[in-house]
């Protein structure tokens, strides 16, 4: 048998229905489209922001927020009925309205002079989402608010207090801190920004790729049962089980790594190739084992529904949902998924995939054992 | 033969797959919630309602600092939404992996110190996926808000102690009056929400697109879950003899009748399964410790998902019907439920997306099995919008449905 000449038969047989072809081009346009869509302005929550333009909190503030890489999408409103309008009408999901004078009323606020507020939220509903976001003004607020606590408590215990530039330099000067963070992966790798709305590419593309496995079992199992591999050896069965099954999830392998590429989602191409091909042998023995292990078409049809819900529900492909480890390891999703930010995932699933093709092969040994007992005794 | 007699063999078909996979899904609905109600319990025990964990690591001994940040964790019991914990570095990195901790910040080594001669290091976020994630912006947006605070008020305790210096207080005393304001930040901090005074508004019309409630969470998890669903059906499928819908047409049975006979038999057995499996949800979340999550779940519930299984079943038709594959059909099934289910907000909320796509998603499939599901749950008045919209994509799905059966009867030489 020769395994390339069977598998470029058996891949000519998939490519030829018409289905197959248009699932593989529908991941292509899928990844294109979800690309195009991450492109355009997106967060999880629009604040509308209104304020006197001369006023420097106001200026500062809303400087600071609108060149933020954030979450939130900030528009900037001519007047605060404006941006009172834009949440009614639910162009915005909360305004945050600077008074006139929004400077004195942070001053007046720190010396408990006046029970006026520097800042008016207009919301309609208070959610998660937005009391997070409030943080967000919190902390662009925060460097202000110091600053005058600074300033109000040197003027209590001084006799004539100090010029607020004189004091503004002492804040200023307590050490510089401009572009505070780094974000990095668990590897301490510095990652390149991307848009959450094509990070679930990857997982989703891997639950695809193990539902492809379970389906060319179905589909194996079903060409057995039609006796169409009767003529080759009970012995040579698991390797042609093997190449079934991978040239089946290989053609969808090949088009997610395109897809990922498209969306941004990838990182450097040899890893990513490795990490692919494994992934594609996982799916290849997990398919086989279960394959063997369920023969029934009513059970497996139900059992793959059920593992590519419950795969998208407990790995970290839309939400990271924790406590859900145990359950993880179960599939390679997890491994794969988790591959570009942490190399050891790699290992891991190698290991997976390891044991993966053990039991795949402890799983066709019934197969073969029992017919060569079978065979006729030699004279 | 009748359409009586096509329709009577159609079900044989589709429910000789009843009897096992209907105890496969009970079993199945066991598994999660039993999986369900032990998650829950751990995850209540350990850490009532908190929706993140973030890690603080690295140099934390400025005593400063060390206010600053004990001040920051009381944002739990104010917020009742986040803990900051102390870990050791090995311990932070075991944290991330089994999920304990959403995040972590590493504060390099004499930070304060190094920060006050002009060698500003920089503050590690650490998440598992690199901050690529929604889950991992939102908290990097949490982290960093909370870092800035922490930092601006550093500089004002030490920007303060400086200038009482130079103004001729002792070193003592600068430590003195440090400590002193040092507690007023801390005031400051954990009094915050006063610089904003809270107005609500009324909504005009229909108001925002957002509607991140339970009940918008159940309603688009189960829409995607029914369309997902149907991929129980592709044993019955992929049964489907070719060459048959000839034979068919040939004894008057046209590529209408039958598409009528064989999506009747598939509704019937998809409405059967959602019914078992509606029941079990309804059960689930009522008898076991996941109903603190929800409240018990209405059956009006299992009402409300008729239409939605009338027209999503019709589209799962069509694919089957238009792929002529198994392998191609079920991937299709996935991937379009996927993206669709996606963009129609039953994964994030809606409005996550840009508002172009929000817009052009209203009028998916999904969208409108998700508003209707969602109205029923929310036991108010159910549009009839929606539910026209619905059967109107069924009626499109099944036309298109019919004339790919006829397509493939011509192909296969069975019309003239």
């Amino acid at each position: 048998m020769n395994i390339f000449k069977t598998s470029f038969l058996l891949n000519k047989r998939f490519l030829g229905k018409a289905g197959f072809v248009i699932l593989l081009l529908m991941v292509i346009l899928f990844a294109v489209l979800l690309n195009a869509v991450a492109s355009r302005p997106h967060g999880v929550i629009t604040i509308a922001l209104s304020g006197d333009q001369e006023d420097p909190l106001y200026a500062s503030v809303r400087d600071r927020l609108m060149s933020s890489a954030s979450m939130v999408v900030y528009s900037e409103y001519k007047s605060g009925q404006a941006a009172e309008e834009a949440v009614r009408f639910g162009e915005c999901d909360e305004a945050w309205i600077f008074e006139k004078n929004s400077s004195r009323l942070l001053d007046e606020y720190v010396s408990g002079s006046s029970s006026s507020k520097p800042v008016t939220v207009i919301e309609m509903k208070d959610t998660v989402a937005r009391r997070l976001a409030r943080e967000d003004l919190s902390a662009a607020l925060s460097s202000h608010l110091a600053e005058r606590i600074l300033a109000d408590e040197y003027g209590k215990v001084t006799k004539n207090g100090a010029g607020r530039e004189k004091l503004a330099r002492y804040y200023s000067d307590a050490f510089y801190a401009d572009d505070v963070f780094r974000y990095v992966n668990a590897e301490g790798i510095e990652s390149a920004p991307g848009s959450y709305l094509t990070y679930p590419v990857r997982g989703f593309l891997a639950v695809a790729m193990l539902l492809c496995g379970l389906v060319v079992s179905m589909y194996f199992n079903r060409d057995e049962n039609n006796m169409v591999f009767s003529p080759a050896p009970a012995a040579k069965r698991p390797v042609i089980s093997l190449v079934y099954h991978f040239t089946g999830i290989l053609d969808v392998g090949a088009v997610s790594l395109a897809a990922l590429y498209i969306c941004g989602s990838a990182v450097f191409l040899p890893l990513e190739l490795i990490s692919m091909l494994v992934m594609c042998l996982a799916c290849t023995f997990t398919g086989m084992i279960l394959g063997r292990v369920i023969r029934s078409e009513a059970v497996f049809s139900t059992v793959s529904a059920f593992i590519a819900i419950s795969q998208l529900i407990i790995n970290p492909v839309f939400l990271d949902v924790p406590g859900l480890t145990p359950l993880r390891v179960l599939t390679p999703v997890f491994f794969y998924i988790r591959i570009p930010d942490d190399t050891r995932y790699l290992v891991y699933l190698l290991i997976y995939t390891a044991a993966a093709g053990i039991l795949a092969l402890a799983a066709y040994l019934p197969d073969i054992i029992p017919r060569r007992r079978s065979l006729p005794p030699s004279h | 033969m009748t359409l009586k007699k096509n329709l009577a063999a159609q079900l044989k078909r589709f429910f000789s797959f009843f009897p096992i996979s209907a105890a496969v899904s009970l079993v199945l609905a066991l598994i999660v919630s039993v999986t369900g109600s032990l998650i829950y319990i751990n995850r209540k025990s350990d850490e009532t309602d908190r929706i993140v964990n973030i890690g603080l690591t690295g140099f934390l001994d400025d005593t400063y600092m060390d206010l600053a940040i004990n001040s920051l964790t009381t944002l739990d019991s104010t917020r009742n939404s986040v803990k900051l914990v102390k870990l050791g570095a090995d311990e932070a990195d075991r944290a991330l992996r089994t999920g304990e901790v959403g995040a972590y910040v590493v504060f390099p080594e004499n930070f304060i110190k190094e920060a006050i001669d002009g060698n500003f290091q920089k503050i590690s976020i650490v998440t598992a996926d690199g901050s690529k994630s929604f889950s991992s912006k939102i908290l990097n947006e949490l982290i960093r808000s909370v870092a800035e605070m922490v930092i601006s008020f550093q500089k004002a305790v030490y920007g303060y102690q400086q200038a009482v210096y130079d103004y001729g207080y002792s070193t003592e005393e600068m430590y003195s009056l440090g400590s002193n304001m040092a507690f007023r930040i801390i005031d400051a901090v954990l009094e915050r929400d006063g610089m904003f005074r809270i107005q609500a508004a009324e909504p005009y019309g229909e108001g925002s697109l957002a509607g991140d409630t339970a009940s918008g969470v159940i309603s688009g998890v189960t829409a995607v879950f029914i369309m997902l669903w149907g991929i129980v059906s592709c044993g019955a499928f992929i049964s489907r003899r070719d060459g048959l819908s000839k034979v068919m047409a040939s004894k008057g049975n046209g590529a209408a009748r039958q598409t009528a006979a064989e999506y009747a038999a598939y509704l019937v057995f998809m409405l059967s399964q959602i019914l078992i499996l509606g029941l079990a949800f309804c059960a689930v979340f009522s008898l076991t410790p996941l109903r603190e999550v929800t409240g018990p779940v209405p059956f009006s519930f299992i009402a409300s998902l008729i239409l939605p299984v009338i027209m999503i079943s019709s589209l799962q038709f069509l694919i089957y019907e238009a792929s002529g594959g198994i392998l191609g059909g079920v991937l299709i099934h996935f991937i379009l439920g996927c993206g669709m289910g996606y963009v129609c907000g039953c994964f994030y909320p809606a409005y996550f997306f840009p508002r172009q796509i929000q817009q052009i998603a209203r009028w998916l499939p999904l969208w409108q099995a998700r508003v209707h599901i969602n109205e029923v749950l929310l036991s108010g008045p159910v549009s009839p919008l929606p539910c026209v919209i619905m059967l109107l994509f069924a009626a499109v799905f099944l036309l298109a449905a019919a004339a790919v059966r006829r397509g493939r009867i011509k192909a296969e030489g069975g019309l003239s």
